[in-house]
């Protein structure tokens, strides 16, 4: 008789464990990629001794931040 | 107060009041007994229902696993509140009913405070000493062999480091490292930064490090604990044969008794002095051993290194 | 991954054992309280020290008498810890104090509060200044931790990281690198003002121009709860306490406060470090007592109710 109430519970537990959504959805899995940036401007590449901030060709803005150095990242990244 | 014949009275009846006690006495042990019983009943069917949760959760995060562990230490807890509160209300409040109406120089408060001690050491000891156990048991289940999984990614680094290409220009692109996070990579060929997102998997290598590193020098970490412990051992080693000189005559055995003592004492502020620095080997070995398993995180580590030497 | 902060910030268990411990300090000085009747001690806004002493003749009284205590622990033979000193600094600190302002308990521990990072090294919310040339607080690719805040505000929200990126101009890549560096300054920094500064925006719930367009979705009546949060610390409390609970039953108890009551994390967490630093602010001993009963009689309720739909606790049928 006990021993039925523990075993209930614990497939009742399981259940709605398995039941519920996570907050905020599920993860996903992801294999690695690369993938590149060209200038939605001019369609010009960037390339390493340009920097990643501004485009080498148009000046187009990729990114709106000054790099410091950072996890990876250099402050060398910097576009002039 | 007057009262001489009442005295002499209860040195030699028994008071009415020790049959409530031993009843109380009898129903809480008998009631731990059941809890205990339940609390064993729920472990023994859990831990292997939460080890195949384990394996069986597809979540990155294990977050199906960790709603049932929170559920049974949800129960467990249950169990340990029920004990607190009836011993509460059954025996704690039973003892300061009678304590207030039996004096402490009544030769019967010792059927009192025997009633308090058999209780609370049940509960306190026995009860609690159980109840450590089984949720040091549930937490385990969490335990998983990292070595496993940080081989999975080193096998993963290995299938892709020469597999990718540049977007730009075809020329191949290898990967020379696990990155932890996305990063920017240039073609060796036309220079071009391509962005280099790390798999899911690879991205883990960061939540497990510290743990792989731990699990690689357990022994240690037991090397230091097993000498910490030495020490309240050997104090309690000492205590007791201090005890036992006080009914000796034997001067013969009382010098032994004192050479075994001093030895003891010679052993525990060894203990004392060793303990420390057997941790700092343990910290610093598992330190290495993570900036091995993380090479780009070593510049933090060594500074919460520092900080954890300082503030230990 | 900014996930691991939010141990900090829910605050549950460090937070409110801290507050326990803090309360029930401060019951325990009550039989030494004076009385404070026709007490009118100005105190300096920033310092709470009394306006008519000087900051350093107190702090020198301090030093006396607790020099003065370890020198005659020393003589008698005993061996002083960083850790005892501490405590007997804090000890005389406390004392002085209360005499040279005739203070009640709370308003000594509002005083400790206002100057946790000078006597004790360590932050705590509601009273963090931002010091420019404190290097830990140094922007990360321009970004400064009130920015970043502010983005780990929307996407704990649930707004896509992207989102927020693209709002910020900036690349993922960037991104990445904030959310791995900040946490990690908050992991070196060992006063804590990275973290306790962090959890200060996040209560203030900062936002940015640039992010004023980025909205997680809220129904009407997530609306309207938040606000309720917000306003009632009553429902505040019950809703903490509903959570507490809800995990206790094996349910997530951030979906569930979303589901029921739709809230979500970062709204929540926000609110919660609100009544955190408001309470660390006007410190009083009674109120948060009161507070923390009422949330776990709240607690009790709750989990009576997941119980319920659970067909009871497995031991319930044990009977004394």
């Amino acid at each position: 008789m006990e021993e039925k109430k523990v075993t209930s519970f614990l497939d009742k537990l399981k259940e709605k464990a398995q039941k519920q959504t996570n907050y905020g959805g599920e993860t996903e899995i992801t294999d690695a990629q690369m993938n590149l940036r060209d200038c939605p401007n001019c369609g010009a590449g960037r390339a390493k001794q340009d920097g990643v901030t501004h485009c080498a060709y148009c000046g187009f803005e990729f990114i709106q931040v000054k790099l410091t150095d950072g996890f990876y990242i250099k402050k060398e990244d910097n576009s002039i | 107060m007057f009262g001489f014949n009442k005295q002499k009275n209860e040195e030699t009846e028994i008071p009415e009041w020790n049959a409530e006690l031993h009843e109380s006495k009898e129903r809480w042990f008998t009631f731990l007994e059941k809890l205990e019983a339940k609390m064993e009943e729920l472990a023994t069917a859990a831990i292997p229902e939460l080890k195949q949760l384990l394996q069986e959760d597809e979540d990155l995060y294990k977050r199906t696993f960790h709603r049932v562990l929170a559920g049974i230490n949800g129960q467990l807890n249950n169990i340990r509140e029920k004990a607190r509160d009836t011993y509460e209300q059954k025996i704690d409040s039973l003892y300061y009913d009678l304590n207030a109406q039996v004096s402490v120089l009544s030769p019967h408060h010792d059927l009192l405070s025997d009633f308090r001690t058999a209780c609370s050491d049940r509960y306190h000891k026995d009860f609690e000493g159980k109840f450590d156990y089984w949720s040091s048991q549930i937490e385990k289940t969490q335990e998983r062999d990292l070595e496993i999984e940080y081989q999975k990614i080193l096998n993963e680094f290995e299938n892709i480091k020469d597999k990718f290409s540049c977007k730009q220009c075809g020329g191949n692109i290898t990967i020379d490292k696990i990155f932890l996070i996305e990063t920017y990579i240039p073609c060796p060929y036309c220079k071009s930064q391509n962005t280099f997102a790390p798999s899911t998997q690879a991205r883990m290598l960061q939540n497990i490090a510290r743990g792989l590193a731990e699990q690689r020098t357990v022994h240690l970490y037991e090397a230091f604990e097993t000498e910490n412990n030495k020490e309240r051992e050997l104090y309690h080693q000492r205590h007791e044969l201090s005890l036992s000189k006080i009914h000796e005559k034997d001067s013969k055995v009382l010098n032994d008794i004192k050479t075994k003592m001093d030895q003891l004492e010679t052993d525990r502020q060894n203990a004392i002095e060793n303990a420390p620095k057997l941790y700092q080997a343990y910290l610093r070995a598992m330190y290495d051993e993570w900036n091995k398993i993380t090479p780009d995180l070593k510049e933090h580590n060594e500074k919460m290194y520092q900080n954890q030497l300082q503030y230990k | 991954m900014f996930k691991k902060l939010f141990g900090s910030l829910t605050g549950n268990d460090t937070q409110e054992n801290q507050i326990e411990a803090q309360a029930q300090a401060s019951n325990d000085h009550y039989e030494n309280d004076y009385v404070n009747e026709y007490q009118e001690t100005e105190y300096d806004p920033e310092t709470l020290h009394g306006t008519h002493y000087d900051v350093e003749d107190f702090d020198n009284e301090v030093e006396t008498r607790a020099e003065a205590w370890i020198q005659d622990e020393r003589d008698s033979g005993q061996n002083l810890q960083d850790s005892d000193i501490k405590s007997i600094y804090t000890n005389y600190r406390r004392q002085v104090y209360q005499e040279w302002n005739n203070c009640d308990s709370d308003q000594m521990i509002r005083f400790e509060n206002a100057n946790s990072l000078k006597y004790s090294g360590v932050q705590t919310s509601g009273f963090v200044k931002v010091d420019d040339n404190n290097p830990f607080l140094e922007p990360v690719h321009g970004i400064s931790l009130r920015d970043y805040t502010a983005m780990c505000l929307k996407i704990s929200a649930g707004v896509d990281y992207n989102e927020v990126c693209r709002a910020m101009g900036i690349e993922s890549v960037i991104w990445e690198e904030l959310n791995t560096i900040w946490p990690q300054r908050m992991g070196e920094d060992t006063s804590f003002t990275v973290t306790t500064l962090f959890g200060q925006y996040y209560a203030e719930n900062v936002t940015l121009p640039q992010l004023e367009n980025v909205k997680a979705e809220i129904s009407e009546d997530g609306q309207a709860n938040l606000e309720k949060i917000r306003t009632d610390r009553y429902f505040y409390e019950e809703l903490a306490g509903a959570r507490q609970a809800a995990y206790e039953y094996g349910i997530d108890g951030a979906q569930w406060i979303l589901d029921n009551y739709g809230i979500n994390l970062a709204d929540f967490q926000s609110v919660a470090m609100q009544w955190m630093t408001e309470q660390n602010q006007n410190w009083n001993s009674e109120e948060i007592m009161e507070f923390s009963n009422y949330q776990q009689e709240k607690q009790k309720e709750y989990a009576a109710k997941f119980a319920a739909e659970q067909g009871g606790n497995v031991a319930d049928d044990v009977e004394f």
